[in-house]
């Protein structure tokens, strides 16, 4: 008899156990390949840092100091062992026509420590002459593959080699890492060492063993030639967006296995509501509750089951696809991803269950007597009806189905639940891409405003004793050639240099910012006001709570060879250098030989030209300088996140779908049961003349409303939801206070219109099957 | 004049691969104002030939017209059109839309009416004005849930008068009441019949088919008789076709 029922359920309510099933198998295929990816992440981070053999800490130092961060290292406790290696800087690097506008460096297997690996995972143990490995993320961005050219200049020397392979590079393969290594043979690392001494840049690169990295850094403060030092566990946090893609990921899971146990609890509730004669007969005959609770135990058990092993089989290649972005950066080395991968099918599995046993407690409350009574079990007052149809001009499926949302709020809460959660995790990510995207996140990373930028040669080229007179020179002479055109601009820049800040006995090595012909006033600040002196400066709060100091004390400032006092005017954020820098009053008199970066130079048009103006002019600037990058503000704010934007709209995408199958299972799933439920009335009203087209309308105009009501809520919170999910990301990455730059088009309109067709298309389709119903069947239904 | 034709009407159903044949060669015509019943035993074929001749179920072969419209060449449109518009049904199950009130779901056909050109508000008073007539207006913004089976019956009556329709057809539309409810429904569907709308009534009670002007029995699918109802009194009217049934084997 049970295997009967459980026949009969199971033929009955196919669409409805269909759904459910799918709802496991989209639950443990994202939850196993989330945190498998996560893992798999992390430990190969690890293991990649170890194989890589780059030790416990880092230094990048450019030029000579005295003292030399080996020096320091080799008198500082707990240091082991110290590997040094030289890279050279290249001039310039170009795919074709293209170049490449990130500091290049090269280096060669025997001038390496390091240990380099291929698209493969393989060793990299031989190069040939002409040959060179790229990073990946490089041939992403240059649309470029292994085959092509690509060719390098060192000063006087250029020469062109063909891309052999994908190079995985530890600490410089991370698209956050603005300084790229390429990796070239001996020889042709050699021929580009014979090039002028005098204008030869290197960079020497430090692997230390330690057992005391707080203390190394701390003594490192002292050398004013070092670009970088860091523990290397800091750089893992250079792959942090592999990480987020991957958290994001696992968050998505989370909502799956909260809406899967929500429309479990919902079904079991219905099937129990549609079988209460079975089940008053079954109580009748005898058999106990526990039993009778046993059959959906099974059911779901088997669903579940089943479920689990083809999300399970599936977590397996979905979580490769998610894996190949990262993949092509890290040598993934985790081997632990099918053990895992059961846990949490199994997790699954165990949840549902215990959801399913906490749901069929109703049972208990059916008695025979509801088999008898046809289910009534007395007088049943809900409460009045908020709405009347009176004289109101309005369409009868529109009036009925506002009614029915109105009237039964509850039965369309797990929807309103789902579409709401769903829309909202889109809008949010929707908004940290537009944000990430804007150009007013300019100001929010304390960069001046603009109209277009130009991408910059290495910074390289100003690193000479007058590189300061050059740079300001070049801008001024863009200045000249747009004013030439009839655009009065104000053209600038900002270069970063390394600083030492000391404050009683606390030192602390940073990054010292200043803008270029232009003034400190035009940046945005947290607290405070501009400096307006030499001898005033503006700070991080990162930066402020390293040296535990505020506005209004003063710290000594020591760029190159010298020191100052300066007095702290201002608190701001910025996402570059993980949100730790100062900002000096322009015009400082140190060189920019030890200069650690060079930002675009920016362009802020003094006749507010229209936005389709200034795309005219960004493609006249094209034609006048076509060696170089111009980029409207929103790309160069986008540019300077190093595309983050880009990413999470990827995410975004990626959600979009997840979202709208999701929307999809749950409204034809809801649409399935009320078609069950209401087949008495759908008859009704075919049989009183209503057309199958307005029956279908008014279901789909249910869902429809919820649908509208849901997009409604996520408009009111997306807004706070994404300050409360996101401000820990944007705060790791220096910024406490994102106010979201909102696409109102794509975030409010265009994105919920899609969510909103494909959902209520699905239900329309479902509805489709009300054509089955019979008017006839009235008299019939139960 | 007849409003309702129906010519050689049969309706076969096959159920595992056996011909069923529910409807054979029916013929009769129902004349405008008539109020006529259908009886016969249990699985005649009552229901199926009220379902059939109203376009609710279709026809294997035969001819129905309505109205002088052949309804078996009407699509599921204009089918839907007709049944809003010129006909309307009463079941012995009261349904009504469970999330809308009294007055709501007797309005509800008014509105959906392209045809019915009365105002909103006229078409509301039009409701109210069957609702006083058949005693429930008090009931009118009562949930469905809220009502007894007759008043509930007598909303569906509301409902099925609301668009002024030429004809009702009532598939036992006392069977699930008591015997004052009963009463009650015939005696609007009496005082409704007298206003002009021809009613085709299906029923076992002969207390309800007394009523009427006309009585068709059908037995395994085929008219077997009919019955004009005699003039008179209720019981004298009830025990002539009492009699009429016995002769036919009831």
């Amino acid at each position: 008899m049970f295997f009967d029922i459980l026949k009969h359920d199971i033929k009955r309510k196919k669409t409805m156990n269909i759904i459910v099933l799918l709802f496991v198998i989209l639950a443990v295929t994202f939850i196993s390949s989330s945190v498998n990816n996560l893992l798999a992440i992390t430990n190969s981070l690890e293991n990649f840092f170890d194989k890589s053999g780059v030790g416990d800490f880092i230094t990048f130092e450019i030029g000579n100091s005295t003292p030399s961060a080996k020096e320091v290292a080799k008198n500082t406790d707990g240091v082991t062992e110290i590997k040094t290696e030289d890279c050279i800087f290249v001039t310039k690097c170009e795919f074709g026509q293209e170049e490449i506008k990130n500091s290049i460096i090269i280096d060669s297997l025997k001038n390496s420590i390091q240990t380099f690996f291929d698209q493969n995972n393989m060793e990299i143990s031989q190069v040939n002459d002409g040959e060179i490995y790229v990073p990946q993320t490089i041939l992403d961005d240059k649309k470029a593959d292994i085959g092509d050219s690509i060719t390098l200049t060192v000063n006087d020397i250029s020469k062109t080699f063909t891309v052999k392979g994908v190079l995985k590079d530890a600490i410089l393969g991370s698209r956050f890492v603005g300084v790229k290594r390429l990796l070239v043979s001996d020889s042709d690392y050699q021929s580009f060492e014979k090039t002028d001494k005098a204008n030869l840049q290197k960079m020497e690169i430090n692997f230390i063993k330690t057992n005391n990295s707080p203390a190394l850094k701390k003594n490192l403060v002292v050398c004013d030639s070092i670009l970088n030092a860091d523990d290397r566990s800091l750089f893992y946090y250079t792959y942090v967006m592999e990480m987020i893609v991957a958290g994001v990921l696992l968050v998505v899971s989370v909502c799956l296995i909260v809406i899967s146990l929500v429309i479990l609890s919902f079904t079991v509730s219905f099937t129990l509501s549609e079988e209460f004669r079975q089940i008053g007969i079954m109580q009748a005959i005898g058999i106990p509750d526990r039993k009778i609770r046993f059959i959906y135990m099974v059911k779901y058990l088997a669903i579940s089951v089943v479920g689990a092993v083809v999300g399970l089989i599936l977590s397996f290649p979905f979580g490769n696809m998610l894996l190949l972005r990262v993949s092509g950066s890290i040598v993934m080395t985790y081997s632990n991803g099918a053990l895992l991968g059961v846990l949490c099918a199994f997790v699954v599995v165990a949840a549902i269950l215990l959801f399913c046993w906490v749901s069929t407690r109703r049972v208990k409350k059916f008695t025979p007597v509801d088999a008898i009574r046809n289910g009534s079990t007395g007088e049943n007052y809900k409460k009045k009806r908020i709405i009347h149809f009176n004289a109101k001009p309005v369409r009868p499926v529109l009036f009925m189905a506002v009614n029915d949302v109105l009237s039964g709020i509850k039965h369309f809460l797990i929807m309103l639940l789902t579409f709401f959660v769903g829309i909202s995790m889109i809008m949010v990510c929707l908004n940290v891409s537009s944000t990430l995207q804007s150009e007013k996140l300019l100001g929010w990373i304390n960069m001046r405003e603009c109209d277009a930028a130009i991408a910059t040669t290495s910074s390289s080229n100003y690193m000479v004793p007058n590189g300061r007179e050059k740079l300001k020179q070049e801008i001024e002479e863009l200045e000249s050639v747009l004013e030439e055109k009839g655009w009065k601009a104000d053209c600038f820049t900002e270069v970063a240099t390394n600083v030492i800040l000391t404050k009683g006995d606390t030192k602390v090595k940073t990054t010292g910012i200043e803008g270029i012909n232009t003034d400190t006033d035009r940046y945005a600040y947290i607290e405070g006001t501009a400096p307006q002196n030499k001898n005033e400066i503006a700070i991080t709060r990162t930066t402020a709570e390293k040296l535990n100091v505020n506005i209004g004390d003063t710290v000594t400032l020591q760029i190159n060879d010298e020191e100052k006092d300066c007095m702290i005017t201002a608190i701001y954020q910025t996402m570059m250098f993980m949100g730790d820098s100062i900002r000096l009053y322009p015009n400082q008199s140190y060189g920019f030989e030890k200069l650690v970066g060079l930002f675009g130079i920016q362009i802020d048009f003094s006749d507010n030209p229209s936005d389709s103006e200034i795309e005219r002019r960004i493609q006249a600037l094209e034609d006048i300088y076509p060696d170089d990058k111009i980029m409207t503000a929103a790309e160069y704010a986008d540019d300077c996140v190093e595309g983050t934007g880009d990413v999470v709209q990827g995410v975004s995408n990626m959600i979009l779908l997840v979202v709208i199958l999701i929307d999809i299972l749950v409204a034809v799933l809801m649409e399935k049961s009320f078609l069950t439920k209401e087949r008495g009335e759908i008859a009704m009203l075919k049989a009183i003349g209503f057309k199958n087209s307005s029956i279908m309308v008014w279901q789909a105009l249910r869902i429809g409303i919820i649908m509208l009501l849901a997009v409604l809520l996520s408009i009111i919170f997306a807004n706070p939801i994404g300050q409360l999910t996101t401000s820990g990301i944007f705060k790791m990455m220096g910024a406490e206070n994102i106010i979201f730059d909102t696409d109102i088009l794509k975030t409010y309109v265009i994105y919920p219109i899609i969510v909103f067709t494909a959902t209520v298309f699905s239900v329309f389709i479902s509805a489709l099957s009300i054509r089955n119903i019979s008017s006839n069947e009235i008299n019939s239904i139960e | 004049m007849a409003i309702l034709e129906v010519k050689d009407l049969c309706k076969t159903y096959i159920t595992n691969k056996r011909q069923n044949n529910v409807l054979r060669n029916v013929n009769f015509t129902v004349e405008e104002g008539e109020m006529v019943a259908i009886m016969g035993p249990s699985g005649s074929g009552k229901s199926t030939l009220l379902y059939t001749v109203s376009g609710m179920d279709s026809m294997t072969a035969g001819q129905v017209n309505f109205r002088g419209k052949d309804i078996s060449k009407l699509n599921g449109k204009k089918l839907a059109e007709l049944r809003l518009n010129e006909m309307e049904f009463i079941f012995q199950q009261m349904y009504m839309l469970r999330n809308l009130s009294v007055i709501d779901n007797i309005v509800l056909p008014a509105r959906q009416s392209k045809a019915n050109t009365l105002s909103a508000k006229e078409k509301l008073e039009r409701a109210k004005e069957l609702m006083r007539k058949l005693g429930i207006i008090d009931i009118a913004d009562n949930n469905i849930n809220e009502v007894s089976g007759g008043q509930l019956q007598r909303a569906c009556i509301c409902r099925s008068m609301i668009n002024s329709p030429n004809m009702i057809f009532a598939d036992e539309p006392t069977g699930a009441l008591n015997r004052a409810s009963s009463n009650e429904v015939m005696q609007e569907l009496s005082k409704i019949n007298k206003e002009g709308t021809t009613i085709m009534l299906v029923t076992h009670d002969t207390k309800v088919a007394a009523e009427c002007n006309r009585v068709l029995y059908i037995v395994d699918g085929n008219i077997n008789g009919e019955y004009t109802v005699t003039q008179g009194d209720h019981r004298k009217r009830q025990r002539g076709l009492n009699n009429w049934l016995l002769e036919m084997g009831f």
